[in-house]
Formats: C-alpha cells, sequence, structure tokens
C-alpha cells in the first residue's frame, strides 16, 4: 500500500509532468513490486486529510510493542492535484498500490507530455510555472522524535532538485541527501550526494527509438529499449558500486498485452539478474526472476504474481460504462494518419497530380493503416480497460526457490478504507537461520544449536495497515 | 614464592589442539569456551591474547563477517624460551615484586577462515534508514571466503611485570614480532598486512597491559571481595579477622605465579574487554559514592569501605580513628565504664567523631598508671602519625619550636624541675625530653651500624611524633600533675638508674631498636608519604602496623566500632 505522501508525491509528478520510469532506479520496478513487494510488520493505521488544494498531513499510529506515530505535513502549489488525489473512498485500487508499471513509449510520452506543454505555452505565456512547482513535506516520528523534510523543486521543464534530510537527535544521524535530475533529450541523468557516507553517485537512463518505428509485421510498435547505468562511490569509506541495465517494453502481438523484460549487470561483484514480467490477462500480473553471480555461482529463481479481484455487481456495471468507451475510441482511430495531414490547411497550395498520389497512397495503404489503427486500439484498450476497472481487492504472492519462503500480500477496499495485510511464511529452517541471523545482526556469529527451529512453517512477520483519508 | 615455567604442556602435541580450541572460542565470542578447560600457562596465553586481538580488528567491523571465524590449524613447533632475566622482590612500595622476562616464541603457525561480503556498500548502506537511502539496482551480496595463513611468527619480547598489591601490570619494552602473512585474496594481502603490523605497535604497548591490568585487577579484587564478606559474614569483629583475608589473598596472590593453575582459569573467564564490566560497575560505584553529600557511611558499619582499597569520603573518618594513635592502642585503659567516650560512641556522627581523630591522641592515664605501655609501639604510632600529617618531606619538623609554649619554656630550661615534678618521663624512657636522653640514643645509633644513617637523619628531621608526643604530655602533665606526682614518687629512684646508666639502656632496648629500626627502613625508606588503606595493609606485615586493636581481642574496637 502506497503511503498517503508517495501518492501526493506522484499526483505530483503527474501533474508537472515528470515521468517518474524515466528514473534509472525505477529501470526494473514492475519486477520489483510484483516480487519484492513490502509487507507490512506492524499495525499501522494512517489517516490522511487534505486540508485544502495544496496542503496535506497525516497522522500514523504504529503498535508494535510499544504505541509510536508520525505525523507528516506536505505542501505544494502545484496545479491541478485535486484532479489526481481521490480520498480512501474515490480512490482506485490501481492508484493506492505499486503494480505493473505501463511504459509508454518514448516517443509517445514526449509527443504528449510536449504537445501538452506547447498547447500550455500557446495557450498562456505563464505556463511554464506551470510545471516548475515544488513540494515541500516534512514528517516528525515520535518518540524517536527522527525529522524528515523533503523538497521536490522543479526548476524548468528539464530539471528537477530533490533534497531530503533526516535528523534524528537520539542517533546522531544528520543525514542530507540532494538529488539533481535532468532529463533533456531522450536521457535522464541524475547526480546524487547523500552525506551519510559522503555517498556520491551518477546515475543515466537513454530511451532509444525516438521516433516510432516498424519492426517485422507489427504495423503500429509501442515498443521501447532503454539502457541505463549508476556508479557511485562512498567518498568515506571508498567503496564502490555500479550497475548497467537494459529494459524493454512491449506489447504480445495478438492480444496487445504488456510485457517488460529487464537485464541487469553489476559488473563488479559479477551479478546478473534477469526479469520477465508480463500482465497475462486483465487481471493478473506475473512476473518471474533469475538472479545469477558469476563469481561464485549463486543463482535464485523468484516468481510472483497478483490477482486483481472485483465484485461481480459492479463490474458488469463497468462492463456496460467500458463498451460506451470503446464505442468513443473509434472516433479517434487513425490518429497517426491525421498527424500526417497536419498541414491540411495548405492543400490549396499542393497541386493536382500531387494530390491525386496522395490519395492513391491512402487508398493503398488503408487496409494497412486500420491494421495498425486496430493493434493500437488493441493495446491502448488493455491499458485503458484496466485503468478503469474497478477492482475491490489484489492478491499478491511471491515466492523464491534459494530463500525458500512465501509472500502473501492482500490489499483492498473495505468501507472507504484501504487495507493492507501481509504475511511472510518459510519453508526451511537454513533460511529461517538465515534470517534471524540477519535480523541479529549485530551479532554475526550464531550457534545454530541455540536456534530454535519449528517444524512447521511458521510466519516470521504479520502485519495489517488501515488507511483513510478523505 | 617461586615459579614454575611448566615446559611440559608445549611437548605434546595437544597444545595445538587446545589453543585451536581456544582460538576459536575467543573469536567467536558467542561461544563460551568451557571454564574446566585448561590451557597451558601464562606465556601461551599470552600468545593466545596476541592472536586474538589480531582479529579482533576484524570483528570490529561485524557486519562484513558472514561467517564465523574458524581456526583451521596451529602449529607451535617449539616451546617457547621464558627468561627471567631480573627478578626484585622487595620493591616496595610501588610493587610486591618487579620481574623483567623474556619470551621468546619461534615458528609459530596459524591459519583462520572465514567468510567475508565484499560488497562494502550494501554494509555501508544496511543500516541508514529509507528514507535517504537511495536505491541501487543490483547491488547485492557477494560472499567471499578468506583464508589468512600466519607463517613463522617469531615473537621476542622484553618485558617488565610488575605484581602489585591487587592489580598486575606489564609493559613490553621490547617487542619484535615478525610474521609471513598469507591472504587467500591477494589484493587484500598488503593492505591486511600492513594495518596488522601498524596496529602490533598500539597492542603492546597499550591494548595488551591495559587487558591483561583490567584482568588480573578485576580477578584480584573479586578475590578479595569474596574472602572479606565471607569473613565478615562468619565473625562479628571485623578486626579480630582482618589477618585470615590478607593471610588468603597472599596465597591467591602466591597462585597467581604460576605455582597453581588458578591463573589459567583467569585468562579463560575473563573476557577481553578492554574494560570489564565489574571495573566499570566499580568506578561508577566510586563516582556515585563522591557524589553523595551524606555525610554518614554508606556501607555497613563493619567495612571501611564498600570497595576494597577504597576510601570513601563519608568514611573518611572511621578511618582517621582506625589511625593508630595512642588513643586508640590503648583504648581499653581509656574507657572507665562511665566514661564520656562510650557516649559518643553512641552517637555515630561524623561530626562528634571528628573529636577522636585529632584530639585524642594522648596516653591514656590508666596505661601511665599501670605501665601497660609499651614504647616501641609508641614510637612507631607516632612516626606513623608524623608520616601522615606532613605533607611536605623536606619541611623540617618543628618540634624544637613548638615543643613548649612560653609557659613551659621555664620548665624547659629547669630540666631538673620537670623531671622531679614528673618522674614519669623517665619511666617512659622518653628520648626526647633532655638533651642528655638524646645523647643516649644516639650513642645506641652508633652501637648500630646498621640504623646509623637513618636513626641520624630521623633525628633531624623526622622527631616530630616525638614532639606531638611530647605536646601531649605536656598537656598531660598541665592535667594531671598531681596524680601522677604522687604515684610515681615511689619509683623514682629505679627510674634515674636505668635512665642514668647507658649499660642498662643498651640492654634493655639493643633489639627492640633493631626491630625498629627495620620498620622504619620500610616505612620511611619509601620517601613518599603514605596513605593506607585497610584492604592494601592486609598485606603488610602486621606487627608494624597495629590498627587500632586488632591483634589484642581481649581490647574493646575503636570507638565508632564500639557496640
Amino acid at each position: 500500500m502506497l503511503d498517503f505522501m508517495d501518492y501526493v508525491l506522484r499526483a505530483f509528478e503527474k501533474s508537472t509532468s515528470w515521468n517518474r520510469d524515466n528514473n534509472y532506479e525505477n529501470i526494473n520496478v514492475t519486477s520489483d513490486t510484483l516480487i519484492n513487494f513490502p509487507i507490512p510488520t506492524t499495525f499501522k493505521f494512517q489517516t490522511s486529510d487534505r486540508a485544502s488544494n495544496n496542503t496535506f498531513n497525516t497522522l500514523e499510529i504504529t503498535a508494535h510493542k510499544q504505541v509510536s506515530g508520525s505525523l507528516a505535513y506536505l505542501y505544494t502549489d502545484a496545479i491541478g492535484m485535486d484532479k489526481y488525489i481521490r480520498g480512501s473512498q474515490s480512490r482506485r485500487l490501481q492508484d493506492a498500490t505499486d503494480t505493473y508499471r505501463h511504459i509508454q513509449p518514448f516517443f509517445a510520452k514526449q509527443s504528449q507530455s510536449l504537445s501538452e506543454s506547447h498547447e500550455k505555452l500557446q495557450s498562456n505565456k505563464t505556463s511554464t510555472n506551470d510545471i516548475c512547482r515544488s513540494l515541500y513535506y516534512g514528517r516528525i516520528y515520535y518518540p524517536t522524535s527522527i525529522l524528515e523534510a523533503m523538497i521536490v523543486k522543479r526548476i524548468n521543464l528539464h530539471n528537477q532538485l530533490t533534497i531530503k534530510s533526516l535528523s534524528s537527535a537520539n542517533n546522531k544521524l544528520n543525514v542530507i541527501f540532494v538529488n539533481w535530475q535532468k532529463y533533456k533529450n531522450e536521457n535522464l541523468q541524475e547526480l546524487i550526494f547523500s552525506s551519510d557516507g559522503a555517498l556520491c553517485g551518477y546515475r543515466f537512463l537513454h530511451n532509444f527509438m525516438s521516433s516510432p518505428s516498424k519492426f517485422n509485421n507489427a504495423l503500429y510498435n509501442n515498443a521501447s529499449f532503454s539502457m541505463g547505468g549508476e556508479m557511485w562511490l562512498g567518498l568515506s569509506t571508498l567503496t564502490p558500486g555500479c550497475s548497467t541495465s537494459l529494459r524493454y517494453c512491449t506489447h504480445a502481438a495478438n492480444t496487445g498485452r504488456p510485457l517488460t523484460l529487464t537485464l541487469s549487470w553489476n559488473p563488479l561483484f559479477g551479478h546478473i539478474s534477469s526479469t520477465y514480467s508480463a500482465r497475462t490477462s486483465m487481471n493478473t500480473t506475473f512476473s518471474a526472476r533469475y538472479e545469477f553471480n558469476l563469481y561464485s555461482t549463486d543463482s535464485n529463481l523468484s516468481f510472483g504474481c497478483e490477482f486483481w479481484r472485483k465484485n461481480l455487481a459492479e463490474s458488469q456495471e463497468i462492463n456496460k460504462t467500458s463498451s460506451k468507451t470503446e464505442n468513443q475510441k473509434h472516433h479517434h482511430v487513425v490518429s497517426i494518419f491525421d498527424e500526417t495531414d497536419y498541414n491540411r490547411h495548405d492543400q490549396k497550395n499542393i497541386p493536382e497530380e500531387q494530390k491525386k498520389l496522395l490519395n492513391d497512397i491512402t487508398h493503398t495503404f488503408s487496409s494497412s493503416l486500420e491494421q495498425m489503427d486496430k493493434e493500437k486500439a488493441i493495446i491502448e484498450d488493455v491499458e485503458k480497460k484496466f485503468n478503469n476497472e474497478k477492482f475491490t481487492n489484489v492478491w499478491k504472492m511471491a515466492t523464491s526457490l534459494r530463500d525458500r519462503n512465501i509472500r502473501m500480500l492482500w490489499e483492498g477496499k473495505f468501507k472507504g478504507f484501504l487495507l493492507s495485510a501481509g504475511t511472510e511464511v518459510f519453508l526451511t529452517k537454513d533460511y529461517l537461520n538465515s534470517v534471524i541471523r540477519y535480523i541479529n545482526q549485530s551479532d554475526p556469529v550464531i550457534n545454530e544449536s541455540n536456534i530454535v527451529t519449528p517444524k512447521t512453517p511458521s510466519p516470521i512477520s504479520f502485519g495489517l495497515t488501515i488507511q483513510y483519508s478523505t | 614464592m617461586s615459579f614454575k615455567f611448566n615446559e611440559d604442556v608445549f611437548r605434546d602435541n595437544s597444545f595445538n589442539e587446545k589453543i585451536k580450541e581456544k582460538l576459536t572460542a575467543a573469536l567467536n565470542k558467542g561461544f563460551h569456551s568451557d571454564p574446566n578447560s585448561k590451557s597451558s600457562s601464562n606465556l601461551s596465553d599470552l600468545n593466545q591474547y596476541d592472536i586474538i586481538n589480531d582479529s579482533n580488528k576484524h570483528k570490529e567491523k561485524s557486519d562484513i563477517l558472514k561467517s564465523k571465524i574458524i581456526v583451521k590449524s596451529t602449529n607451535f613447533p617449539t616451546i617457547p624460551k621464558f627468561e627471567i632475566l631480573d627478578l626484585d622482590i622487595n620493591t616496595q612500595p610501588r610493587s610486591l615484586v618487579k620481574g623483567i622476562c623474556k619470551i621468546i616464541v619461534k615458528d609459530a603457525m596459524v591459519q583462520l577462515q572465514t567468510v567475508i561480503e565484499s560488497n562494502l556498500l550494501l554494509v555501508n548502506m544496511k543500516n541508514s534508514p529509507t528514507f535517504i537511502k537511495p536505491k541501487l539496482i543490483e547491488n547485492n551480496s557477494l560472499e567471499i571466503p578468506i583464508i589468512m595463513t600466519f607463517n613463522q611468527i617469531s615473537l621476542e619480547a622484553i618485558s617488565n611485570v610488575f605484581v602489585k598489591n591487587n592489580s598486575l601490570s606489564i609493559s613490553f619494552n621490547d617487542v619484535n614480532l615478525d610474521f609471513n602473512f598469507d591472504c587467500s585474496i591477494k589484493i587484500l594481502q598488503n593492505t591486511i598486512e600492513k594495518r596488522l603490523k601498524d596496529s602490533m605497535h598500539l597492542l603492546f604497548k597499550d591494548v595488551l597491559p591495559t587487558v591483561l591490568f583490567n584482568m588480573s585487577q578485576s580477578w584480584f579484587t573479586n578475590n578479595h571481595n569474596t574472602t572479606h564478606n565471607i569473613n565478615y559474614i562468619e565473625t562479628p569483629i571485623p578486626e579480630s579477622t582482618t589477618t585470615t583475608p590478607t593471610k588468603l589473598f597472599d596465597e591467591s596472590n602466591l597462585k597467581n605465579k604460576g605455582i597453581t593453575s588458578l591463573p589459567k582459569t583467569i585468562f579463560d573467564e575473563v573476557d577481553l574487554q578492554e574494560l570489564s564490566p565489574k571495573n566499570m560497575i566499580r568506578l561508577s560505584t566510586i563516582v556515585s559514592s563522591r557524589h553523595t553529600l551524606s555525610l554518614h557511611g554508606t556501607s555497613g558499619l563493619h567495612s571501611m569501605a564498600s570497595i576494597p582499597g577504597c576510601l570513601e569520603k563519608q568514611n573518611l573518618y572511621r578511618f582517621i580513628s582506625r589511625m593508630p594513635s595512642l588513643s586508640n592502642y590503648y583504648s581499653a585503659y581509656r574507657i572507665p565504664p562511665n566514661s564520656d567516650t562510650t557516649k559518643n560512641s553512641d552517637k555515630i556522627n561524623c561530626i562528634n567523631s571528628n573529636h577522636y581523630s585529632h584530639d585524642n591522641n594522648c596516653l591514656p592515664e590508666r596505661v601511665l598508671r599501670e605501665k601497660k605501655y609499651d614504647l616501641n609501639q609508641i614510637i612507631d604510632i607516632q612516626n606513623k602519625l608524623y608520616e601522615r600529617s606532613t605533607a611536605d618531606e623536606n619541611e623540617k619538623p618543628k618540634r624544637r619550636t613548638i615543643k613548649l609554649n612560653k609557659k613551659h619554656k621555664k620548665k624547659q630550661e629547669n630540666n631538673q624541675v620537670i623531671r622531679q615534678s614528673t618522674p614519669t618521663f623517665e619511666k617512659f624512657n622518653l628520648p626526647i625530653l633532655t638533651d642528655e636522653t638524646k645523647k643516649t640514643i644516639k650513642n645506641e645509633n652508633n652501637n648500630n651500624n646498621n640504623i646509623i644513617d637513618d636513626e641520624s637523619s630521623y633525628s633531624k628531621t623526622n622527631l616530630s611524633p616525638h614532639t606531638i608526643f611530647n605536646e601531649n604530655q605536656e598537656y598531660f602533665i598541665e592535667k594531671n600533675h598531681e596524680m601522677l606526682h604522687n604515684t610515681t614518687i615511689h619509683t623514682n629512684d629505679t627510674l634515674n638508674s636505668e635512665i642514668f646508666s647507658n649499660n642498662t639502656v643498651h640492654n634493655m632496648d639493643l633489639k627492640d631498636i633493631k626491630l625498629l629500626s627495620k620498620k622504619r627502613i620500610n616505612s620511611l625508606g619509601s620517601s613518599a608519604k603514605r596513605m593506607s588503606f585497610v584492604g592494601i595493609n592486609n598485606l603488610y606485615n602486621n606487627s608494624g602496623w597495629k590498627w587500632g586493636n586488632e591483634d589484642n581481642t581481649t581490647v574493646l574496637p575503636p570507638p565508632p566500632y564500639r557496640l
């Protein structure tokens, strides 16, 4: 379940048309959310309130051995936040939780956002101010009295600056984190500095295929291909880190269902992982990940899946509405064709012969163009259908062969509340030990005989989160 | 006391197995070694500590370690040589025993194996909060097994060993440690070796002596404590039993020097923390005892301090009251059934008890009357008092100036008058009263060559105890003049004869003064001013240190302890 403040942050990014999929750190976010989804470990109640269009606050109470909590306050001057932010009653479940990320192809997104911004520029000269907005966020935890603060500032169309800081009186931990992102010409470059260990980082992501191209028999191509890398250096400890990744997103030609493939490699430590994620049907998502280490030849295979469910009574109604939308969609078929005729008003200048030729061409390619429209319609249909579905709950499950665990998470809406409950079960004692070792990391050496290993699989963590927002 | 270096332990191969076992246990602190398991000797323990401390360095970065440290093999092919170059038993007061020894270990080999985490960025970032933790792609852990082999370890060290009252301190003067280092990860070999050799200096200079000192101290005091407690529980009067813990303590002290196997267990039991929790608690109690403003003693009535060897401010009056003074020593004579002192003792209040500390250094009247005094004891007590009272050694005793007030000057001028009026002085053999008696003492000194220097210097500088005594006598004389006069008249003749005939003085005093001189060498030869506590003084020969009435069971304890 997404934290309300994260939800607001995403809404802010939407309203300022900043595409978070272009961040290198989100390059394999799909498989991560499907396999390594976070499981609540405590009982947590979160109530959020939109005091005005620009201010949001959240109160959170956590009960785990002792009651603690946090109070968060957020202010943003972004325009149109009310369009994106809804209360928990009316919020779509797809927005409330992380799921399969449908990656818009670079050119499509680019043209869309640019056209939008151009429209805005044309319509209103001060529209750059609509994008150059900022967000201020602060949260204090009690009784630990840890203070979190974040400023997100969109400097201009291409640059965004994020400053985070954390201050805790008890641990004497004061960290400042600066992230500067620049997105221009299909590249997103990031510079990161964190005072925690004087960590410096550089990340970049490049989107290939800046224009629609045709592969094989697929006339309409909505694939995107991205490549990225990162380099890190902890200056205080001189610890390096780096990785490079590829991502390819496309759609199944017949059904139009999206799928994502990623390949990541860490050259320093020889770690390779490849993922395959797909939305196999309207209600199910599947992801598999294979990890391999070149040096130690350790390998791991993980699976994750999601099942989206909806109430039957509601779904019938939705089907009717969706069919209506389908009818509407046919109106903007042949959008590309429209785009090619952008200078229709110059028709008078075109000579008769050319005009005739043009008509011939349209005639001869009309079948293929129709085919293209059809494919595009299918692809967009899948996405729109999913987004418009009124799901009531979702089951997420994941397992890993090496870790021998089963992770389960249920998220749903219940009477205006957003609920999230999850558990993690380990099947073997070996991993149980390793987890206990992981928990007791202060003491790395644990006598295995000291650990009581239960014969039956037992949940290691169980938690429930309740969210309510107005 | 004797030392024995048990070489047999090294002869068979079992030693290697033992050290391997112990190393594994010590390196993985989670495991506690079996207290019954024996190690070999002090020396081998020292060796073990070297290595343990080497690898403690790895332990600090415990996040990196992914498994326990396994000692794959150890090999000590030769018997370590242990030479005592110098041994000085009589080096009081700094230490009981001072020794210089040489330790030589050759051709030893230790091989360690563990698994380390190679992705340090992951280790470093693991503990940072998620809010400011950047998400890294493919930042997974890579665990690498590592084998470290220390070949041909040769240690040659000259160390000074001081055995103190309740601790053992060792300083390494000339350490020559060399080894070949071989690491399975060649990239790390140079850095690890460099760091190890850098830290070796610190280890021998600082870490190892501190560890040994703390360990010995905690063990010594712990042992001492228990014996003390037991004794106090068993016997209601602590003064009479202080000798038993002393004996026990001496025994334990001896044991520690290698006669029995006890010291081995010390090294096993005490963990390697530089500051043992026990000591920390002890220190904190010291600190907290300083913090209190209470004027009453916190600890029980029978103990001077809750911490042995440590004097708390609020117990100072007790300490002072136990200081050897004439009134304490002869306190039995001071208590007539209805005397004032019993009343005072009822109120255990330090304000009242100050009274004991300063004003009462005079012989009870009864002692004089019944002739129960012992001159050597009195001299000894007065010496102690003087030692304690003079802050500056070079300060000349004010004996001659203080000796008599203006009133008494006349009396001093007319020695004859005084002698006649106070014949008890002759009876006491007080050497300072007249010039003649002083001469006699000097004559005696000349006869005893041993004491000449001490006595002569003593007579010049350190005579003030006598003055104290003297003053008190004067005070005493003033008060009880008539009574004394009356009581001693009939002995006057015999006393005169004793004093004025040198022969009799010689006969009487020679052996006593010899004893006295020895004690003075012990006590005054140490130029340092002595601040003596009960716990410490148990170690000294009791005959020279009469504390209150500790030896004399028939005599009641000093005032605060009177029940």
